[in-house]
């Protein structure tokens, strides 16, 4: 394995200094690297003494930031050094550090900061949620897929790279990369635990550096991570290229560690970055009772029976509705939260007919179900597992998107066939799946008012043999394709979605 | 999970489609009916036609249970209904017309009996016999014995070898029952014309359970026969109606009935000339017989709703049936009172006969026809008749006949009993 051989392992962080690294045909001063406001959504960490930035931190709700764990900690003593930051604007000590974490090992490296205020004026990108509680954990995002790189740490080129001393100008700097591997890792505590890999390749010279053996081109924007960067976020785009997403349609998958030097220099060409991946976290940030983060009580309640949430009080608009543990929760009036979470497998949420849930800034079902039979009211619904069922309508302000990276679309009811109605765009990834039902003369159907771009699986349901020739299982309104790139449009389509069959009986 | 469909995920601008292809029955090879069955079921669905769920259940079998299912549905049973139909026709015209029936104004020729008016015509050695046995001769018919009257029973049964591999028809049995009454006038010495009613009735299955039918029947008939010396011309007419019905059960259970009223028509003209010899009479014989069997178009009803009725289009079948062959008769005397001759007979026939095909519809599937063949009748068979006649000096006469029909995958047996009396 890459990692396992003579190679230098340097932190990238911890003194108090900055940012990206960009490639040498891009100047580190340039517009398009210098973050000016695209991720208003990351946030620099400051020492209250010194009010000198030392790591990056992505707002992940409205009241809690994720970050690093090895920031609060002395590189050479390995000592904690840090216990209040200054983040946002705000002053915390509210800091839980992942369990297991041992100073300076690569896994775990990942702690989360409570504001004592919410943020609810700047975009967020939804968090990449494990698929908890049943079912495959780990659903890593492909090699290749291109991300983001986004932070506040020390800048220069591939050729000249900073040191860990500098230089830094507190900039937000973006850089974009593709993922080149997600390899196991440990600790004295963690035995084994899966990173997010990428390898800052010299675009000029693709294949100087690709120890992963890339086929995709390095970027125009290709960079590496340096000190200061650490805690940052790397960032996908569902469907795929980086520009068909806007900042809330990214999905943040990875909190910045460092690197690893591979290449000539300390963070230059040929270093590769690692990046603890969120999925694998979030069943403990759901148990640490963060505020705003309210997360559904085991059973089955009705939305606004206090005891079905954790700490009693039900969700608002600025905070997270998060269902993890088994069982179920039904709306029984109109609500509204800033995002709704689903990761358990055993965890749904029931949005009857006739009334709505609105989730301002996203939808995140990474497990279990999500039955929309009245109306759901978010502008990302963001699928990388789980189960989305029901008659009703996924709406948003100017239209939601729907994002399908590896979940199930089964439209209609247990009881019933349905049509799902999609206000806005459909997205089905390569492991996304439709499932649709065929009942005589009738099926189940997705209509979608914008375009749908499909990918993935075509899973029929056959409830009793055929009767006529043909079933309409998916309309759009926009068209097919479109959304996303003619290169995508054009190879998805002349094999577009396979087809497999499911026995009626495991229906879901 | 789709063993009879094919299917393929189809686009256009804005929607996906799946499309399903119906290949009933093409996994597997398929007699000619169920084949004939699953296509047009096949063509139906293909061409944008909406399949009842009755018919939607059919595509989830496979191998033998699917072949079975589409001979349930064919319908062949209804392709029995011409064989006891041509059969008792048949019967009918033999009856009124077979020369063995001795007594129809002395068939034959007085002269093979003794009781012909040509009493000198007599051969020596019958006129030697009654002298030697009777008291006196009996009297003999003057031409003042204008009338007679006669009554007949009649039954006989087929079985006709289908062909379950490569054509999917099936073992018919048939059979056929009737009584008939005649009277007959005697225009001229020789010449005889005569009618007949009847009531019978037909009744035929098929192997494996696939159903069948029956008829109650009325017949009526005119013959006539004229002699000159040991030649004779002979023909007759005869027209039945049938109360047909149809019974069986489909595919799932679906119990399926029918009733309509069928004719046939035919008629038969036959001649022969007798040579007498040492050991009896020898008289080769040439005839013709034609029958049509008319059905209506007519509809299944579907007893319990299954939903696999057929339509059948209204349809003419034929049967000429060309005979050549000898007939045989000896004369024995019993007693003074009576007088005994043993008959036989020996054929070739050759029919031209329609092929027992039906082009049905299923009632729930507009459009989707289909051809069912019913087992192949004979072509050629050997006809044989055996049969006693006893003649009392009252003027009664009692006949009894067993004939079999032989041919390669078709067999009849068939039996007549009659009484005459002539005044």
């Amino acid at each position: 394995m890459l990692l396992a051989g003579s190679a230098a392992f340097v932190l990238a962080s911890v003194a108090p200094a900055s940012a990206i690294v960009i490639n040498d045909a891009f100047s580190p001063f340039s517009p398009s690297v210098v973050d000016v406001n695209q991720f208003p959504n990351v946030l620099s960490l400051n020492s209250i003494t010194t009010e000198d930035l030392f790591c990056t931190g992505t707002l992940i709700s409205p009241r809690v930031v994720v970050t690093a764990a090895h920031c609060f900690f002395d590189p050479t003593t390995k000592q904690r050094v840090v216990n209040t930051v200054s983040v946002g604007g705000q002053t915390t000590s509210n800091i839980s550090l992942a369990p297991g974490y041992v100073p300076l090992d690569i896994p775990a490296d990942l702690a989360v900061i409570a504001l004592p205020n919410a943020i609810t004026n700047v975009p967020r990108s939804a968090l990449q949620l494990g698929q908890l509680g049943g079912g495959p954990k780990e659903t890593p995002v492909p090699n290749e897929t291109p991300i983001y790189i986004v932070g506040y740490g020390n800048y220069g080129t591939g050729t000249n790279p900073p040191t860990p001393d500098g230089p830094n100008d507190g900039q937000r700097r973006k850089a974009q990369t593709n993922i080149g591997g997600y390899s196991p890792q440990s600790s004295p505590t963690i035995e084994s635990q899966n990173v997010y890999l990428s390898q800052f390749r010299d675009p000029a010279n693709p294949n100087r550096f690709n120890d992963f053996n890339l086929s995709t081109p390095p970027p125009m924007l290709q960079g590496g991570v340096a000190s200061g960067d650490s805690g940052g976020p790397t960032f996908y785009c569902p469907a795929g290229p980086l520009d068909k997403c806007t900042t809330p349609q990214l999905v943040q998958i990875g909190v910045t560690f460092g690197v690893l030097q591979f290449g000539p220099k300390l963070f230059g060409y040929g270093d590769v970055g690692v990046w603890n991946p969120t999925a694998l976290f979030a069943d403990w940030i759901s148990s640490l009772g963060l505020p705003g983060m309210l997360v559904a009580s085991a059973g089955i309640y009705n939305w606004s029976d206090p005891q079905a949430w954790g700490n009693g009080a039900i969700p608002g608009s600025q905070d997270v509705a998060w269902l993890v543990k088994q069982g179920s929760i039904t709306l029984d009036t109109n609500a509204q939260v800033d995002s709704l979470w689903i990761s358990g497998g055993q965890s749904q949420f029931v949005i009857p007919t006739s009334l709505g849930l609105a989730a301002t800034t996203n939808t995140n079902l990474a497990n279990g179900r999500l039955v929309v039979n009245g109306i759901l009211d978010t502008p990302f619904l963001y699928m990388s597992g789980g189960v989305l069922n029901g008659a009703g309508m996924i709406t948003g302000p100017g239209g939601t998107w729907v994002a399908n990276v590896g979940g199930v679309v089964a439209p209609g009811t247990a009881s019933a066939l349905g049509t799902l109605t999609i206000q806005g765009n459909y997205f089905q990834g390569p492991s996304g799946e439709l499932q649709v039902r065929l009942a005589g003369i009738g099926n189940d159907r997705l209509t979608v008012t914008g375009q749908a771009t499909l990918g993935g699986t075509l899973v029929t349901v056959l409830m009793s043999s055929p009767l006529t020739r043909q079933y309409t299982v998916l309309h759009a309104d926009g068209g097919l394709g479109g959304l996303l790139s003619a290169a995508l449009h054009s190879t998805c389509c002349p094999t577009f979605l396979k087809l497999s069959h499911m026995m009626p009986t495991t229906f879901s | 999970m789709l063993p009879n469909f094919s299917e393929a995920v189809a686009y256009d601008a804005n929607n996906v489609f799946l499309n399903f292809t119906a290949a009933l029955g093409l996994s597997g090879v398929l007699p000619t009916n169920a084949s004939n069955v699953a296509t047009s079921i096949n063509n139906f669905f293909n061409s944008g036609g909406t399949l009842t769920p009755s018919f939607g259940n059919l595509f989830s079998l496979t191998g033998g249970n699917l072949s079975n299912a589409l001979s349930q549905l064919s319908g062949e049973a209804a392709t029995g209904a011409q064989q006891p139909a041509f059969q008792l026709t048949n019967q009918f015209l033999g009856i009124m017309l077979d020369p063995f029936v001795d007594g129809r104004g002395q068939a034959l020729g007085g002269s093979a009996i003794g009781f012909a008016p040509e009493r000198q015509e007599l051969r020596d050695d019958v006129a030697l016999a009654y002298a030697k046995i009777l008291k006196e001769p009996p009297k003999p018919p003057s031409f003042e014995q204008r009338w007679s009257v006669w009554g007949a029973g009649y039954g006989g049964s087929n079985r006709t070898t289908g062909d379950t591999i490569a054509v999917g028809s099936h073992d018919l049995a048939a059979s056929t029952a009737g009584g008939t009454a005649g009277l007959d006038y005697r225009l001229a010495p020789g010449t005889v014309v005569g009618f007949a009613l009847a009531g019978g009735g037909t009744n035929w299955s098929l192997a494996q359970g696939l159903g069948g039918g029956k008829s109650d029947a009325f017949q009526a008939g005119v013959y006539g026969t004229a002699r000159s010396g040991p030649a004779y011309l002979a023909a007759a007419l005869a027209f039945t109606n049938h109360w047909m019905s149809t019974d069986r059960l489909a595919f799932a259970g679906d119990h399926l009935s029918a009733s309509f009223n069928a004719q046939s028509y035919g008629g038969r003209v036959e001649s022969g000339y007798r040579f007498a010899t040492f050991y009896g009479g020898l008289t080769p014989y040439a005839a013709i017989q034609s029958q049509t069997f008319h059905t209506p178009s007519y509809s299944e009803t579907d007893l319990n709703g299954g939903g696999f009725a057929l339509g059948f289009n209204s349809r003419n079948a034929t049967d000429t049936r060309s005979e050549l062959g000898g007939r045989f008769d000896r004369l024995l005397l019993l007693n003074p009172e009576a007088a005994l001759t043993l008959r036989a007979r020996v054929a070739w026939a050759h029919d031209w006969i329609s092929d027992p095909s039906l082009a049905p519809v299923f009632q729930t599937l507009p459009g989707a026809t289909f051809i069912v063949n019913g087992a192949t009748p004979a072509k050629n068979s050997a006809l044989t008749s055996a049969g006693a006649e006893l003649r009392l000096a009252n003027g009664v006469v009692l006949l009894a006949k067993f004939d079999g029909e032989f041919a390669s995958h078709s067999s009849t047996y068939a039996g007549t009993g009659t009484v005459r009396y002539t005044w």
